[in-house]
């Protein structure tokens, strides 16, 4: 029983060692994980804006921009973007 | 890791056939239920209840299969909500979540492996004890006479 619980215990200890070792490894980074994700964000914008700009009108008021530009800075500044 | 025993009698050609596919049917349910790690489980259970009332050499073989099968599950079930929650929430991939898929990796593979070895040598006749799952198989299951 004793010789069980001490092979049930480093079998354990083995999975979480290997665990614990491998997230010593930079994975993000080696992945170029982030690099992927901003370009995936960049392309995501660039879909919802071609198909906001088909399905609705533009509005080029210069007065308009202004006011709303101010409400999104307010927002983002808040927000910490 | 794995240590080939003397059993306590020479297995006949019908066991050593029954035994082999306990090991079988986990390896066929790994690649047919892939992304469900609940799947393999389910098949060596099932394999396991039908030979319940089996020869001892074959029942051994089944209950270690079947325990090996359980660990197993507890970490790929634990991959697979992990995975599932990057995709369907605001989860996003970290290190841990990379080490600990390919940690994961390591061990299915190593399962994988060693179920294929044992596979081939039960179906020989030769008894196959692996470690911690051998030992406690030898536990919970025991001879009738």
């Amino acid at each position: 029983m004793k010789n069980i619980i001490i092979q049930g215990t480093i079998t354990i200890m083995l999975f979480f060692g290997t665990w614990y070792a491998l997230t010593q490894i930079d994975w993000i980074k080696m992945f170029q994980i982030q690099k992927v994700t901003d370009k995936t964000e960049e392309k995501l914008g660039e879909l919802f804006w071609e198909v906001f700009k088909k399905t609705e009108d533009e509005n080029k008021n210069i007065h308009l921009e202004t006011s709303v530009d101010s409400l999104v800075t307010h927002i983002c500044q808040a927000n910490d973007i | 890791m794995i240590v080939t025993k003397k059993f306590n009698y020479e297995p006949g050609e019908h066991e050593a056939e029954k035994a082999s596919s306990s090991y079988l049917m986990s390896l066929i349910a790994i690649v047919v239920g892939l992304p469900l790690p609940i799947i393999n489980l389910i098949a060596t259970l099932i394999f396991y209840i039908s030979n319940r009332k089996s020869t001892y050499f074959v029942r051994w073989h089944c209950t270690q299969a079947l325990l090996s099968q359980l660990s197993m599950l507890f970490i790929n079930s634990f991959g697979f909500w992990w995975t599932v929650s990057i995709i369907f929430t605001d989860e996003t991939i970290t290190n841990k979540y990379i080490a600990y898929i390919i940690a994961a990796f390591i061990f299915n593979l190593t399962e994988f492996i060693a179920t294929i070895y044992t596979a081939i040598q039960t179906r020989k006749g030769y008894h196959v004890e692996w470690w911690f799952y051998g030992t406690l198989t030898n536990i919970l299951c025991r001879s009738k006479s």
